[in-house]
Order: structure tokens, then C-alpha cells, then sequence
């Protein structure tokens, strides 16, 4: 008898330690391995929740104005479409454009630039960058400490209720790491519940012919840098890469984009140049810019004729991902606590 | 069946058993280990600096410190070249012109070298780890490219161009050809505490905040400063 209560209470333990993990973490099986070290930093229901209100309150800009989500929006696959450039405190304007955020698992590095190396430290650019949310963690820190909520949480989360900056950017990470698109008509096709259209078909032909290497599937971007020959705006003087190594050979290099719901996440470009694919096609099709870091893929001319581009753009729309962009559990929470804001 | 459920808990207690003990062990050793400090002490010629203490350069200018912070990592007691304990800590923060944050804690074990790396490796850069000492929260993380600053050295000096005659030194990069961390060899002999001497004064004797008041993000300035500042621990 005393064995039988020993099992069930050791099954009850064990149980229990594997309880947050379950149904947060499904990773697409057509996927490869992902780069975020789960082992390390395993996803808990608790600390995704608290990432989640972390990313929609606007406590993490220092007026309490802005929050991650006002430029990177669920309906615009976590980019912002209002803006080329993002849209920051007091109005300002930044430089870039907000990216889509989805799929982070399998991205190593990040921003367009390479400037942020980890997940966890990428939250703390658009934070403390003064063109955006303009705040410090220090005083994210005591903000949060005054709210009996958020204590709360990051004792639910964190077995205490002590605040730190890693907590806050480990949460933050959470959430996004929830952010998975493997839902849209692509998928479905790959793996033989539905079937391309004659004209998405041939799409798909004229994408992996021209478009593939860069734009890896099945997410779409293979993660590295690359001039795609953009004439350089005079005004923002961008140098992409460079500005982070200072190495020649990293100038006009700017993070290779996944196309994964390119429907919603206009306009494109690092500087939010282009507002239809069409005009994304018209630049690779006739607009490239030579110099010598030009990727090696766009030395030689891509020719697509009208039609094909029709074509091409009716593929890149399979990559749409609805249930991703109205998933209920990636959009704002409801609740009470970003109303009315507390005021220092 | 009754026999393997007796035979299958005897297993489950004895994997337990084994699965504790090296925590034990840690905790056993940890318990009966005695300590030592080793102290940084910042220096000009021979005189302990102070903060906002004025210090004489050689043409006549005067500087007065207000930060003089760097992370120390690898922490590594050798002796005789066999190295006798490493640190697995990330990195440590150590802020000289303060005394109470300018200590690390060493095994009292006999040794005659401390080995440590000024900075923080690659991996620690890209590792995501804010916890401890590296919290942004110390103002040693540049959050817009993803660094840590490895060595900060900020003050005023008469001869400084800057605004309010301001210099600043933000040392840092973890990328080649600019990574800028470097190991030092200091050696120690047996006792309770262990000195190591900054001379501040060598880094200004190199580097003239008339001459370049602030470097603040990695490449080619902030290596070559770098290797200034690791003069400071040359015995």
C-alpha cells in the first residue's frame, strides 16, 4: 500500500515538473532544429503569459506610450505597416524598418544589421534605442515593482517575486518564441492536403529558380547578410552590417528577410522602401545597384516577364498564414492592466 | 512482479543516490574550503587612486576619474604552470574605484599565479545571459549591437576637448579582428588577501584625452586603447 501511494506520488512529482511544458513548444515537423536552446531556457505557460503582457504594455517606454506591439502589430505578421521607418517616443522617427517577427526559434542572430546575437538581448535595443521606446531597464524594473500584478507573475513565473532585466527579456522571448507560422497554404501543400493552382505552381518553379537560395524554405530566409544591390538612400546613409563590424566587406549587407506572410508585413525593405511586391520584383528585375559587396546570387540579371511576375507573386501569397495572423493567443490580452497607466 | 517492483525502488533509490552525490560533494567541499580576496587597487605611480581625486599627467594637465569598471572572467589559480582551480563563473564585474566592488573571492589553495581573462569571452557575449553581473543594468551592455563593454574608463581632464571637458572610454567588441579581451598573469604568493595593483597612470601615459576623448563602440580605436588598458595589471 505504502509502495502504491510512494509511485503515485513520485509519478505526481514528476508530473508536475513537466506540466508548464506541454503544448507551448510544438515545433513544425518540416522544420529543422531550432537554434534557441530550449534545454537551457525551457518554455513555461507561465513565463509566455508574462511575455506576452510585457510585449503589449507600453511600461516598457519610458512616457508609457509605445509598446513592442505598436510596431510590431499581430496583423501585419508583428511588422507595421503604417511606417517605413519605425515610428518611436515623442514621434520620432527611427531608421528601420520594424521586421515581421515570426519563426525566432531558427534565427540566430537578429535586426537588420546582425546587432542583436541572442534573442534575450535583441528586446533591449528597441527599448533603450531613443528614437523608440527610450528607457532604461532600471526603471522598467522599478515600474514593474509597482505593480502587485506584475509581482505576481514573475513569482508565478520565476518562483519569486524579485525583478531583474534577464527575467524581463527572457519573458519577452518566451512569448516570441510562441510566434510560429507553419500553417499556410505552402504547408498545407508540402505535405499533401492541398495543391497549388496551375499559376502558383509555376510561381513556385520561378521562385526556387530565382529566389530560393536566399529566401530558404521552409522558412523562407537562410538567416544570413546580403547586398541586395538597394541604391543607397542618401538621407539615411545606411551602411547595414558594417555599422556593427566595421568590416569592409560587411558594408550594405542587411539581414535576409523570411518571406513567410510577405502579404501582411509591407512596405519592405530594411528602409520600408517598396510598398508592393510588384515594385519588390520591378528592383530585382531591373533596379539593381552594383558594388562590390553585391550578393553573388544578383550578378547575373533576373529576367521575369509580366506574367511570370503575376506568377511569382501569386506563390509568395501561399505563404500567408491566417491562422497565424488571428491567433487569439498571439494578440492582445485582455486585460485591465495597461488602464489607466500609473504615472510616476 | 512483487520482486521487480521491490528490485525496479531499489534501483530508482540508488540512481537517486548517485544522481545527489556530486552536489553533495560540491556542497562538502564548498563548505570546507577557505577563502582569500584578491583586491584590484588602481594606482597612480604609487599613490591609491580615489574617485574625482586629481591626478597630474606629465605635461602638466590634470584628470580626475569617475568610472573605472571592467569584467574579469576565466579566474584560473596556478601553480608552478599546473592549474590548481578554475572559476566557473561567466564574468565578474569589478569597480575599482569603489573597494567594496573591487574584490573577487579565491580558494585558499597554494598556488602561485592568478590567471584571468580582462573582458568576456565570445561565447559569454552571445550567450543571453543578463544574469548577475551581467545585468545591463551595471551599464556595461550596448543594446544596440549586442556587447558587452569590457573595460569603461570615464573622467574629465583639463586638456579634454569634449564638452564639459569630459573623456570617455567604452572598451569593447567580442568580433574579429576587434575582439578586445586578453589574458593577464599575475603573480601571487601565499597569504589572506592578494593586492593587484592598477597603475592607471600607464593607461594616460598612452592614451592623452587632449588627443581622443571618447571611443565608444568597438573596432580599431577601442582594441588599441584595449591593449593601453592592459598595461595597468603589467606588474
Amino acid at each position: 500500500m505504502n509502495r502504491t501511494f510512494l509511485i503515485i506520488g513520485l509519478t505526481i512529482i514528476l508530473c508536475a515538473g513537466f506540466r508548464n511544458a506541454v503544448n507551448i513548444w510544438n515545433p513544425p515537423a518540416h522544420f529543422p532544429a531550432p537554434v534557441y536552446d530550449f534545454k537551457k531556457e525551457p518554455l513555461t505557460a507561465e513565463k509566455v503569459h508574462l511575455g506576452k503582457l510585457l510585449f503589449y504594455d507600453p511600461i516598457l517606454s519610458r512616457d508609457r506610450s509605445i509598446s513592442c506591439a505598436s510596431c510590431h502589430s499581430p496583423f501585419n505578421a508583428f511588422a507595421h505597416t503604417d511606417h517605413d521607418l519605425s515610428h518611436g517616443i515623442d514621434d520620432r522617427i527611427g531608421t528601420r524598418n520594424a521586421p515581421a517577427l515570426m519563426n525566432l526559434a531558427w534565427q540566430r542572430e537578429f535586426m537588420w544589421d546582425v546587432a542583436s546575437n541572442h534573442l534575450h538581448a535583441q528586446a533591449l535595443a528597441p527599448i533603450t534605442n531613443p528614437q523608440e521606446m527610450d528607457e532604461q531597464p532600471e526603471n522598467i524594473i522599478r515600474k514593474l515593482n509597482r505593480s502587485a500584478l506584475y509581482r505576481q507573475l514573475f513569482e508565478l513565473s520565476f518562483g519569486d517575486t524579485f525583478i531583474t532585466t534577464s527575467r524581463i527579456v527572457v519573458s519577452l522571448a518566451q512569448f516570441q518564441l510562441t510566434l510560429i507560422s507553419a500553417d499556410s497554404k505552402y504547408d498545407r501543400v508540402m505535405d499533401g492536403r492541398e495543391q497549388f493552382t496551375a499559376q502558383e505552381n509555376n510561381g513556385y518553379k520561378l521562385f526556387r529558380q530565382h529566389c530560393a537560395t536566399c529566401h530558404r524554405e521552409p522558412l523562407f530566409t537562410n538567416s544570413e547578410f546580403h547586398n541586395n544591390g538597394l541604391p543607397g538612400d542618401p538621407i539615411l546613409k545606411d551602411a547595414g552590417k558594417y555599422t556593427i563590424t566595421q568590416r569592409p566587406s560587411d558594408s550594405l549587407l542587411f539581414k535576409v528577410p523570411t518571406l513567410r506572410n510577405v502579404e501582411y508585413s509591407y512596405p519592405y525593405m530594411h528602409d520600408g522602401r517598396f510598398k508592393t511586391l510588384y515594385q519588390v520584383l520591378g528592383h530585382y528585375t531591373g533596379g539593381i545597384s552594383r558594388s562590390t559587396t553585391l550578393a553573388k546570387e544578383l550578378q547575373q540579371p533576373i529576367v521575369l516577364k509580366p506574367n511570370e511576375q503575376t506568377d511569382l507573386v501569386a506563390f509568395l501569397l501561399t505563404l500567408s498564414d491566417r491562422n497565424f495572423i488571428f491567433n487569439p493567443q498571439h494578440g492582445p490580452p485582455r486585460s485591465k492592466i495597461f488602464s489607466p497607466p500609473p504615472k510616476d | 512482479m512483487k520482486k521487480f517492483h521491490r528490485n525496479g525502488l531499489h534501483w530508482v533509490m540508488v540512481i537517486a543516490l548517485i544522481a545527489a552525490a556530486p552536489k553533495w560533494w560540491n556542497q562538502r567541499v564548498h563548505q570546507e574550503t577557505s577563502y582569500r580576496t584578491a583586491q584590484f587597487r588602481p594606482l597612480w605611480v604609487v599613490q591609491p587612486v580615489k574617485e574625482n581625486m586629481e591626478l597630474q599627467l606629465l605635461n602638466g594637465d590634470t584628470l580626475k576619474l569617475e568610472q573605472l569598471k571592467f569584467y574579469v572572467s576565466h579566474m584560473t589559480l596556478l601553480l608552478n604552470g599546473k592549474v590548481m582551480w578554475r572559476s566557473d563563473e561567466e564574468g565578474q564585474l569589478i569597480d575599482a574605484l569603489h573597494p567594496e566592488k573591487s574584490s573577487i573571492r579565491l580558494p585558499a589553495i597554494p598556488c602561485n599565479e592568478l590567471r584571468f581573462l580582462v573582458g568576456l569571452d565570445s561565447a559569454t557575449n552571445c550567450s543571453g545571459n543578463f544574469n548577475g553581473a551581467l545585468d545591463p543594468v551595471h551599464g556595461m551592455f550596448w543594446s544596440w549591437q549586442s556587447g558587452f563593454i569590457h573595460f569603461k574608463i570615464e573622467g574629465t581632464s583639463t586638456a579634454c576637448t569634449e564638452r564639459n571637458n569630459r573623456f570617455q572610454y567604452h572598451l569593447g567588441g567580442y568580433r574579429k579582428p576587434y575582439e578586445t579581451s586578453d589574458t593577464v598573469s599575475i603573480p601571487i604568493t601565499s597569504g589572506e588577501s592578494i593586492g593587484i595593483p592598477l597603475h592607471v597612470d600607464r593607461y594616460f601615459s598612452l592614451c592623452s584625452p587632449a588627443q581622443q576623448g571618447h571611443v565608444m563602440s568597438p573596432g580599431k580605436n577601442a582594441k588599441e586603447l584595449f591593449q593601453h588598458a592592459l598595461k595597468m595589471f603589467a606588474p
